[in-house]
């Protein structure tokens, strides 16, 4: 049996989930470590929901938006927890103002619940953007301060930018034309394969900060 | 469009993003690492400076103390040796009565006292015996002292240093403090010391066995004792380690260079 490099991705996502579960205790009132736990734990979710639907060849797609909204909310809540006073506000502004447009997308019957479409590109763009703009916020706050889940906030970045790139390209390029769908492939090589390296950073991260913990 | 070329052009793409997300990165850790850089050489230099302002502070301390000490001798232990040896001519007198005489041997009495206070107070301010025997018969008076005041046990091994005059002084001033913080505040009673010199500079060892002190406490919010010490250890070119914890009493160890 081999193994795809979008299982060894989902592997790592479920080993850092219980890692991150395992550390909770230790991460006494650290609000920010709750939330991601949270977040791996709803990712896990979704990915297991979607592989178990894959295996019986059902339409797993609709569950994409679950996936986008999700990852969306928690990891602004996330960065929410992370900010400073003023920068919070922007994080509610940015959340409140996505979630107003994607209900009037849904509403409007703009983007389809089931859709053959694989991905929707403007739920993707309006879902993603305002999270590359926290991390570098994040990174912009750690200039005269320490850098708080540096390997996590990376990660993010890199991730979320070319995931991104790679869904919105792929409901782009989708058409039957078979050297489109081939194409396609080798995007989705692409997405995990930067996907295993986010998850790889989330794993390091855990590794430095039950290190820190220990210490104190 | 053919195949390879679209597929070349999505994987550079790809990587180009990848490339842009990375020096963005490398660019915040980069900034950062040349913000803290130039944070920390700031706080450098705030404590040079404070450093400097406290060594000019003990400077002038030492020369105000020797000016008073002088200022004592010359003024008033002179002029009072005067009244004392007028006082001593008119007693001489015999035409004078019973209740002059005891008036003057009231004067001489006062007088001869005021002078030896003076003397001590100006002993106290600037030992004379540090300029003319050195710093280890200065050291061994100042133990005798202490011993024979309090209640305390002082055992000694020391040497004579290859010191300045003024450095002469801090080892002594140092060695004031640590007895008097262990007995005001270690109530201590026995105390062993050692200075030696090597080669290239020396060591003295203090050690007692009062009630001890929290070290991290001290770092962090020393007393004006311990910050007068830590000064002369730095104008020594030296440096000191304090081992001590509640109850076991405690130990200083200071090592100083010569040179420079």
């Amino acid at each position: 049996m081999s193994f795809s490099l979008e299982d060894i991705g989902f592997f790592f996502l479920i080993v850092n989930t219980v890692l991150f579960l395992v550390g909770l205790k230790k991460a006494k009132n650290k609000k920010e470590y709750y939330v991601f736990t949270i977040y791996l734990i709803s990712i896990s979710v979704i990915s297991g929901i979607m592989s178990y639907l894959a295996s019986y060849e059902e339409n797993n797609l609709f569950l994409s938006h679950y996936y986008f909204v999700v990852q969306f909310i928690l990891l602004s809540w996330f960065f929410y927890e992370l900010f400073q006073k003023r920068q919070k506000k922007l994080v509610v502004k940015f959340t409140g103002i996505v979630v107003f447009t994607l209900a009037i997308l849904y509403l409007t019957g703009e983007i389809a619940y089931y859709s053959v479409e694989p991905f929707n590109p403007l739920e993707v763009f309006i879902c993603s953007f305002p999270i590359i703009v926290y991390s570098i916020i994040h990174l912009y706050n750690s200039l005269n301060n320490t850098l708080n889940y540096a390997y996590v906030n990376t990660g993010i970045l890199v991730y979320i930018s070319i995931s991104t790139l790679v869904f919105i390209l792929a409901s782009v390029l989708n058409n039957p034309e078979s050297y489109s769908m081939q194409v396609v492939d080798i995007l989705w090589e692409f997405n995990s394969a930067f996907f295993l390296l986010y998850h790889v950073l989330i794993f390091v991260e855990w590794l430095k900060k039950f290190q820190w913990i220990k210490v104190k | 469009m053919d195949k390879s070329k679209i597929v070349f052009a999505l994987i550079f793409g790809v990587f180009f993003l990848f490339l842009v997300c990375l020096g963005l990165i490398l660019f915040f850790v980069f900034s950062r690492k040349k913000i803290i850089q130039k944070e920390r050489e700031k706080a450098d230099l705030r404590i040079e400076h404070q450093q400097k302002i406290l060594q000019t502070s003990i400077a002038i301390q030492e020369l105000e103390r020797k000016r008073i000490a002088q200022d004592l001798h010359d003024a008033i232990s002179a002029k009072l040796n005067v009244v004392s040896l007028s006082t001593n001519v008119l007693l001489a007198d015999e035409n004078i009565n019973k209740k002059q005489k005891d008036s003057l041997e009231q004067i001489l009495d006062i007088t001869s006292t005021t002078l030896e206070s003076s003397r001590k107070i100006a002993h106290d301010l600037l030992p004379p015996i540090l300029a003319k025997f050195g710093l280890k018969a200065a050291l061994e008076e100042l133990f005798e002292e202490f011993s024979k005041n309090t209640d305390i046990d002082i055992d000694y091994e020391i040497e004579d240093l290859s010191l300045s005059g003024t450095n002469q002084l801090h080892v002594f001033r140092i060695f004031q403090e640590l007895i008097n913080n262990s007995i005001r505040h270690g109530k201590a009673n026995v105390l062993e010391i050692f200075m030696e010199e090597h080669e290239k500079g020396f060591v003295l060892k203090f050690q007692d066995n009062g009630i001890g002190f929290n070290i991290t406490d001290v770092s962090e919010k020393p007393g004006i004792g311990i910050q007068n010490i830590n000064s002369r250890v730095r104008i020594l070119n030296g440096e000191i380690k304090i081992e001590s914890s509640k109850d076991n009493g405690s130990l200083f160890v200071i090592q100083c260079n010569y040179g420079e």
